[in-house]
């Protein structure tokens, strides 16, 4: 009770507050501009938060992950092209609504189910978040290097189209984590003569260079190859411009069920908010009583899709939270924020700063109004924002990721690495590599290899240790089965391909 | 008769560049105590792990892609849009080297206008003002406000 009446008054001041509103309103803004991701958007406030208070600059971050994931679903809805990768559902029917000149219709229907699906999640975090941290506590090197093993697995498995490409990125980033000084021996590895890549690459750089810098050159490659944008003029008539009670509550038994959905993948890590929107908007036209409506205006698909993506912010958080584990890229992008404001995630976190953790959840918490009054307000305006041209964006997000990747470390060697990996994640993104697993296994790497090393230590060298603890058994279990279960289903999929092409 | 496609151009390079770092970079780059004895104590290890493991899902790719070469064929890759997209690129690396030379705002002006016209704006009033808003938030917030002290070049 003590840690959080501690957590009151170390949240309810004014620039802690004012730190959520200002990043749920930048996050709606960016995540609304198509071609700007929520990830994004957090890659660009990082390097405002570095001189702020830990809840403020998490805070910050939080309000702008929220933001940004229900920004997406803006343009999806306006103009057919969806903010965000997790807007895609939400554009199925939201734009069929649009068409039919009831776009107000379904961007507030947007706002008070992502905003619901965002709440509920939430709560499940606050509930589920402190007890998981108490079970991660007995885990020792050999369970800890498992459960990382499984997850990266997940991870990259299932966070792109070809699993193998996942894979590969996945062992990038491992790789690209080892360098730097070795942990056990301070050994210098990979340093080509730069002092700097002691410490190892620098987390914001990569990220802003990855997430950021890659958007860029992938919209350069489309100058003049857009396409034409056509507005729907909305209806005069006030029920098309208005969700009435008796359409709020046909849609509540599709955003609960899309909730439920979204908030339980989205505790797996890998799993990220379109695969939730999709599976939350798949089994609400099951449940519907009018499926047909689905894919032609149906309110119900945008609330389905809309809780459904957003009720994996607050689930992505309980990996992260409680074993430090991110469960997507935005997670990832704020783990880093976290380290950067020298919270370290995973369960001593509930130990040694357990005031911050609750602060935490109250700015969650406090993000969903936010985002609820900051959208219905917002949507008004939206229209012009979304067409603000690509022209004037991409250059000015360029400068902001440079001015950023200088300002962590007030160092040149940082803007480089910020090319760099622009570059990296370009190339990867064309041929189709997804980008999250690297950054996710990078950022794992140095728990993965401790862990690891620790367990061989205290076993004289001998891998079996992994298997003769149970945890650590269970998890190696589970990842045998889970190879050999893939391998099997892509062994499936290549003989229906090859028998399809035959007929 | 086998037809190579983007995979297989991407796992060979990848494959190639696995095998370089665990046999040349590696040996390399990262020193070999003589006292290390046992295994988990040695700092290659993980390197050396890492990079099997990308030679490993490499050789996968290659040779999954070389068993589905028949349908690159029907997506012909188009060199244009990698040129554009390596062009800007070298306009990045253009900028971040003059960013140290002639300075931090006078190169992202330059390179601000290298890509507006590019991305084909072509007045010079938009470009002006755009300038002047652009460069004078990133100077209210990253030198008033966060106190980012800028690296000193020719310029500003």
């Amino acid at each position: 009770m003590d840690n959080l009446m501690a957590a009151f008054d170390m949240f309810f001041q004014f620039h802690v507050v004012a730190g959520v509103f200002v990043g749920v309103f930048l996050g709606i803004i960016l995540g609304s501009i198509p071609g700007l991701t929520a990830t994004m958007a957090i890659a660009l406030i990082i390097p405002m938060t570095f001189t702020l208070d830990p809840v403020v600059s998490v805070g910050l971050l939080v309000g702008a992950y929220k933001g940004g994931n229900y920004g997406g679903s803006i343009p999806a809805i306006l103009l057919n092209t969806p903010g965000t990768p997790a807007a895609s559902a939400t554009l199925l029917d939201g734009h069929e609504l649009a068409k039919q000149g009831k776009s107000l219709k379904a961007l507030k229907m947007a706002i008070y189910s992502s905003v619901m699906g965002d709440t509920l999640s939430d709560l499940v975090l606050i509930l589920v978040a402190p007890p998981l941290a108490l079970i991660a506590l007995k885990m020792g090197p050999p369970e800890m290097a498992a459960l990382i093993f499984l997850s990266l697995l997940i991870i990259t498995t299932v966070s792109g189209e070809s699993m193998i490409k996942g894979l590969i990125v996945g062992a990038i980033g491992l790789v690209v984590g080892t360098i730097g000084l070795d942990s056990v021996t301070a050994v210098r590895r990979f340093g080509f003569g730069f002092p700097e890549l002691d410490e190892g690459i620098s987390l914001v750089p990569m990220l802003i260079g990855l997430f950021a810098v890659s958007e860029f050159l992938i919209n350069t490659e489309s100058v003049g190859m857009g396409k034409v944008v056509q507005f729907f003029a909305r209806s005069t008539k006030p029920e098309d411009n208005r969700v009435s009670g008796k359409e709020f509550r046909a849609c509540v038994p599709p955003i609960l069920l899309s909730t439920g959905i979204g908030t339980l993948l989205g505790a797996i890590p890998g799993i990220g908010p379109s695969i939730a929107a999709f599976a939350g908007y798949a089994q609400a036209k099951k449940i519907s009583k009018h499926p047909e409506r689905f894919g032609k205006g149906a309110l119900e698909g945008v609330a389905a899709a809309e809780s459904g993506n957003n009720a994996v912010c607050g689930a992505n958080l309980i990996p992260l939270l409680t074993l430090g584990i991110p469960g997507d890229i935005g997670a990832a992008v704020l783990l880093g924020a976290f380290m950067i404001q020298g919270l370290h995630p995973g369960p001593m976190l509930f130990q040694e700063n357990i005031v911050t953790v609750y602060a935490i959840f109250m700015a969650l918490m406090l993000a969903n109004v936010f985002n609820y009054f900051i959208g219905i307000f917002y949507i008004r305006f939206a229209s012009k924002v979304v067409l603000i041209p690509k022209g004037y964006i991409f250059p000015a997000v360029l400068a902001f990721c440079f001015f950023g990747a200088y300002g962590f470390n007030q160092s040149l060697f940082d803007v480089w690495i910020v090319v760099i990996f622009g570059l990296i994640g370009y190339l990867l993104r064309r041929n189709g590599f997804p980008l999250a697993p690297l950054l996710i296994a990078f950022m794992l790497e140095p728990i993965l290899e401790g862990a690891f090393r620790q367990s061989l230590l205290m076993s004289g060298g001998s891998m079996a240790i992994f298997f003769t603890h149970p945890i650590s058994g269970t998890f190696l279990s589970l990842a045998v089965v889970g190879i050999v279960w893939m391998v099997i289903g892509g062994i499936r999929n290549a003989k229906a391909k090859a028998k399809n092409t035959l007929v | 008769m086998v037809k190579f496609n983007r995979d297989t151009m991407a796992g060979s390079i990848l494959l190639a560049f696995s095998l370089i770092l665990a046999f040349i970079i590696t040996p390399d780059q990262v020193e070999m105590h003589r006292s290390v004895a046992l295994l988990a104590l040695s700092p290659r290890l993980f390197c050396y792990i890492t990079a099997g493991l990308l030679g490993l899902t490499s050789a996968v790719l290659i040779i999954a892609s070389l068993k589905k070469g028949h349908e690159a064929d029907a997506h012909p890759t188009s060199w244009e849009p990698l040129l554009r997209g390596l062009f800007c690129t070298a306009i990045a690396c253009a900028y971040a080297a003059l960013a140290g030379i002639i300075g931090f705002f006078v190169s992202t002006a330059l390179a601000m206008t290298a890509f507006l016209l590019y991305f084909g704006v072509r007045r010079w009033v938009g470009i002006v003002l755009f300038l002047v808003v652009v460069l004078g938030f990133i100077y209210v917030l990253f030198i008033q406000a966060l106190k980012v002290v800028m690296p000193d070049g020719l310029l500003y």
